[in-house]
């Protein structure tokens, strides 16, 4: 048991140093005319924590991921860093929100809609910040940006979880197993019985 | 694959993100509509404060520059006939420079870094929350 939980551990620190990585190149990357759009590409590894590992495995590796970026890019304690916060709390709670009530929905459209919150919260934390809501004219344009970017993220993701690489993690050290379903007295008795009874009806039989 | 399978598997997905975005496009066209207005006036905003009006309808047709200070650098802006731009900004993206030359309230201009916006209007069409 500790054992697998200190293999869970690791690959959760992996998971962490992935999406810190890659929080960084996309902080490197501007995206021009719209301000604040971004191609959120840790937001790969946040859903494929939450869909192969769980729910408080992933907002521990999505909020370690903003404090780590945001100390690396020297933003704690500035506008950009509690938009960020902001928008990543928000982004995972609409993830956690549709993975477990619109079970109807795949990853790519999860995604979609985590990337429309995620810049809906960065926009309202500015103007909650500066008094001011100037910033929300850019808000539609930003959440198409938002939905391309949510898809392109979400088949990325589908297919990082197809690969089963987390899934055979899990499987070979046993951690973030489902229960098994464990046969109940009464009825393995009542199944044994009736095989007994099987087994004497063909040996009554001339 | 087949593309009954496909609508079969994506289906919520399809009206979810597609209603999403249709609500998104309606917006983002009606936003940029360009708004008639007589009013050329510049309300540049730091933080929650209004720091400096300008009447762009009086400003002559050759570019002025005008020196702010932002919440963490100091910002240039060209002034001129019903336009006015971010010539100079201290921050990293330089969004509010790559927006251009704003004459109406169309696009305000935003920079999140100094905490500064610009929009250009009517007095009216500056919101305070």
């Amino acid at each position: 048991m500790k054992h697998a939980q200190v293999h869970k551990l690791a690959l959760m620190a992996m998971l962490l140093a992935f999406a810190v990585v890659l929080g960084v190149v996309d902080y490197a990357i501007p995206f021009p005319f719209v301000p604040g759009a971004k191609l959120g590409l840790a937001n790969i590894v946040i859903l494929v924590a939450l869909y192969e590992l769980g729910i408080g495995e992933a907002s521990l590796i999505d909020l370690g991921r903003v404090f780590i970026v945001g100390g690396i890019t020297g933003r704690i304690g500035q506008l950009g860093f509690f938009m960020s916060l902001g928008g990543a709390a928000a982004s995972l709670l609409m993830m956690i929100l549709l993975k477990f009530l619109a079970r109807k929905m795949t990853i790519i459209g999860v995604s979609a809609c985590a990337s429309i919150t995620h810049g809906f919260a960065q926009v309202a934390v500015y103007c909650l910040f500066v008094q001011n809501i100037t910033a929300f004219y850019y808000y539609p344009l930003m959440s198409l940006i938002g939905i391309a970017t949510g898809i392109l993220i979400g088949i990325l993701s589908e297919r990082i979880i197809a690969t089963k690489v987390i899934e055979r993690q899990k499987e070979h050290y046993g951690f973030n197993q489902p229960k098994k379903k464990t046969v109940e007295p009464m009825a393995a008795t009542s199944l044994i019985d009736e095989s007994d009874k099987k087994e004497d009806e063909s040996n009554h039989q001339p | 694959m087949t593309s009954k399978d496909f609508f079969h598997k994506y289906l919520w997905d399809i009206i979810v993100v597609g209603a999403l975005t249709l609500v998104s496009g309606g917006f983002a066209i009606y936003l940029a509509i360009p708004k008639n207005s007589n009013e050329h006036i510049a309300n540049v905003s730091k933080d929650s404060t209004v720091i400096l009006s300008i009447d762009l309808s009086v400003e002559s047709a050759t570019v002025r520059e005008v020196a702010i200070q932002g919440a963490m650098t100091p910002m240039t802006l060209g002034v001129k006939k019903n336009a006015i731009c971010v010539l100079e900004s201290g921050c990293r993206t330089h969004d509010c420079i790559y927006a251009g030359w704003v004459s109406d309230s169309t696009h305000p201009i935003v920079c999140a870094y100094n905490h500064v916006s610009i929009q250009v209007g009517p007095k009216s069409l500056y919101i305070t929350v």
